[in-house]
């Protein structure tokens, strides 16, 4: 029954659904019935994710879960799924983001509900389908797609600048994305008229076409992760979109770019990602220490937590070009926590901001006097963003810098000093906005979290805490298919003669 | 003994804001860390007997707890006796913990037994000189060794290094790629200057629109043109390039 049940398309295509009926049946007068349909949906969801995880069977290296039929006979295109060590976080985590994303709007959104929520479903079912697609052009169709709900959430129900910020996010991405589209046609024709990603893998290519691919799939995935310097449009969306937007595009979205590279990138292309190898490595270092020091000068809280998903983001591509064992699945285990990290250090902000409306640090102060169960939580957030012992952001932060420091002492020197950095921006950032007296009336009026603000955090805090405690189950998942990744990468695909 | 001698040098610091609070006399206050001290002290011959029994490493981690738990007792205590209550037990643990690192100097430099303690008890033994013995003493140290004074009394200016050095200097760093590289490279001159240049082009290029079409079916006919030249003069000029 596990096996052969479609839970993958179950998962696509549930959130889709009911964000399809949401847009279609939901009224603006009646708000409360589309927020309860909306957070079935999501739990439904989120629990048809469930049976992938538990009966994803971790010895095997190929894909599971598989689902293939005829999608567009005459182009021998595929509906074509699948879920291996690489993906296979990624579709509950996503669901389960999709239930915080539905909580965290629950009262900071009064207009066009139906709407939003909408989006909001959508972009969980499609988002999954980039996951799960083993087809070329179905994961460019769900890859594309994803940016127009998040326009639109940005666009809509953005901040005041948020027409800039859409726009910016929108054009970046897919400037990037159409250069991917051209190495998609390029593949289709050298394999003889095929989309199969895997068969795409095994195909011999010249290391000129190799590289002209990498740096194709580079321009798309690069802007997504975003590594530097094609990341200014992360600060900006993120301070214009809403708590939920914010929360999504840090947890889920930007992982979107650094699957590619798990996917695409490193094995189709293993002899052009030896070659530039030392160049996505110095980008990952820029991206890992400037931003580290632009984030630590930042004064809008969004704009910083930003900055520091774009430093922790510089880990994972670090993770993957050091070509081993334990950097690649550190690299791995960085984005699931970052997922749960980041979507908590966003939603902290979007609870205090719902009561201020202001993200300037300066306007804080002393929040703990009135926020007690807040500040306790946003405390341990704040901990595990700079990658404190026993928190989720340790487990990859530390697989990776050990990695690195066998790779090459100085990158993991330079890959260690966003522990200090992190802890820097972090910890200052909490004790300005959260200890001391109270800065002000505003803040001395401030209430604690309610119910569902504890809920949704409580549920972040215990995920941050369970994957810190006991990381095995997450990374036992990825083992076998990193080892078979990691082997593609160190055999050439250089044709005879090329 | 670092980590829990905060009982006796912290104390004091305390006391005034415990005053300042409940308004109990400060007699009263300080009978708490009278407690302590008794309880610290003349508990430490047991306390030997439980090394001799179950070995330094058990009693030093017991001790270790029963301060904390004082110190957590002492955190939440709103009467005279919550306060009594904590120090007690923080005395025991703090005994403990003293006692056992004595002894344990002692059994490590069996051939030097009396400067090992000494060095270890000295610390007390100058504290109690000092403030006690000869309150006049570190005045006059100070104004002799104004120096070293200030070096210590300033942590070895490493706080201050660290402020002025680390702390601003990684502002001033951040501002510098934030402002520099961020605002002003990526994203006014790359990003937003990109745009600007689309712009500039389309205003110069909607200049040759005129409006007419025999303008733009004369534009048509050069393209034609254009384009059959090229495509008749074209195996010529790869035969000449050959």
């Amino acid at each position: 029954m596990i096996a052969t049940y479609p839970w993958l398309s179950a998962a696509i295509w549930i959130p889709i659904v009911f964000g399809l009926f949401l847009l279609s049946a939901g009224r603006d007068r009646s708000p409360g019935v589309v927020r309860a349909v909306a957070l079935v949906a999501s739990l439904i969801g989120m629990l048809v994710t469930l049976p992938i995880v538990t009966g994803f069977d971790v010895g095997r290296t190929g894909p599971q879960f598989e689902e293939k039929i005829t999608w567009i006979d005459s182009l021998n295109a595929n509906y074509h799924l699948g879920v291996d060590g690489l993906s296979i976080w990624f579709v509950p985590l996503t669901a389960f983001i999709t239930v915080i994303a539905v909580l965290a709007g629950w009262k900071a959104i009064g207009e066009r509900v139906a709407q939003y929520y909408a989006s909001f479903l959508i972009l969980s079912g499609l988002l999954i389908g980039v996951f799960s697609a083993l087809d070329g052009l179905l994961f460019y169709v769900f890859f594309e797609a994803t940016l127009i709900p998040m326009y639109i959430i940005i666009g809509v129900w953005g901040g005041p600048n948020r027409v800039y910020a859409a726009i910016k996010f929108f054009l970046y991405t897919l400037l990037g994305s159409l250069l991917f589209l051209v190495s998609l046609v390029f593949l289709y024709q050298a394999s003889g008229g095929s989309f199969d990603i895997f068969a795409w893998q095994r195909m011999p290519l010249g290391l000129s076409a190799q590289v002209l691919l990498f740096l194709a799939f580079f321009a798309a995935f690069a802007v997504k992760v975003p590594m530097w310097p094609v990341h200014t449009w992360l600060p900006d969306a993120h301070v214009e979109a809403p708590t939920a937007g914010s929360v999504v595009l840090a947890a889920i979205m930007l992982k979107l770019g650094a699957y590619g590279f798990l996917r695409f990138s490193l094995p189709i292309a293993p002899d052009a990602a030896h070659h530039l190898a030392g160049f996505v490595i110095a980008l990952s270092l820029i991206a890992v220490v400037y931003i580290g020091f632009v984030a630590l000068v930042q004064t809008d809280m969004k704009k910083l937590v930003a900055y520091s998903s774009i430093a922790h983001m510089g880990f994972v591509t670090l993770g993957f070009f050091i070509f081993s064992p334990i950097g690649m699945e550190g690299a791995i285990a960085q984005m699931v926590s970052h997922g749960f990290v980041s979507g908590a250090m966003f939603l902290c902000i979007g609870v205090m901001y719902d009561r201020t409306h202001s993200r300037n640090i300066a306007d804080y102060g002393g929040v703990v006097n009135t926020m007690p169960r807040f500040a306790s939580l946003m405390m341990l957030f704040a901990m595990a963003n700079c990658g404190l012992p026993a928190t989720s952001g340790f487990v990859g932060e530390f697989m990776v810098i050990l990695g690195a420091v066998k790779y090459n002492f100085w990158i993991g020197l330079a890959a260690g000093s966003t522990l200090v950095l992190g802890a820097a921006y972090s910890l200052w950032m909490y004790k300005r906005v959260i200890f001391g007296q109270v800065a002000n009336p505003t803040v001395a009026k401030l209430t604690d979290a309610d119910p569902r603000e504890l809920l949704a955090m409580g549920l972040l805090a215990a995920a941050v805490l369970a994957m810190g405690l006991y990381p095995r189950p997450l990374t036992d998942a990825m083992h076998a298919s990193v080892g078979q990744l990691l082997q593609q990468v160190s055999h050439s695909k250089l044709a005879p003669g090329l | 003994m670092v980590m829990i001698a905060n009982y006796q040098y912290g104390w004091t610091f305390f006391v005034p804001d415990i005053q300042k609070t409940f308004g109990w006399d400060r007699a009263s206050i300080q009978w708490a860390f009278t407690l302590f001290v008794l309880f610290e002290t003349w508990l430490v011959p047991v306390e030997g007997w439980f090394v001799d029994k179950y070995g330094p490493r058990l009693v030093v981690l017991v001790g270790g707890i029963l301060c904390a738990i004082g110190w957590a007792i002492n955190a939440q205590a709103t009467t005279l006796n919550g306060y009594y209550l904590g120090m007690i037990i923080a005395g025991i643990g703090a005994g403990g913990v003293y006692g056992t690192c004595v002894g344990n100097a002692l059994k490590w430099f069996p051939d030097k037994r009396g400067l090992a303690a000494g060095i270890t008890a000295a610390g007390f033994g100058a504290a109690w000189f000092l403030y006690l013995g000869r309150p006049d003493l570190p005045e006059l140290i100070k104004q002799r060794f104004g120096g070293l004074y200030a070096l210590l009394d300033n942590k070895y200016y490493l706080d201050r290094i660290n402020e002025l050095v680390f702390g601003a200097g990684a502002r001033l760093i951040g501002t510098a790629f934030w402002r520099g590289g961020d605002m002003a490279l990526i994203d006014g001159a790359a990003v937003n200057g990109s745009a600007r240049l689309v712009g500039w082009v389309a205003l110069l290029v909607r200049r040759a629109q005129t409006g007419f079409i025999y303008h733009y079916a004369f534009a048509m006919l050069l393209g034609v043109g254009v384009a059959l030249f090229v495509f008749l003069t074209w195996p010529y000029v790869v035969a000449a390039a050959h």
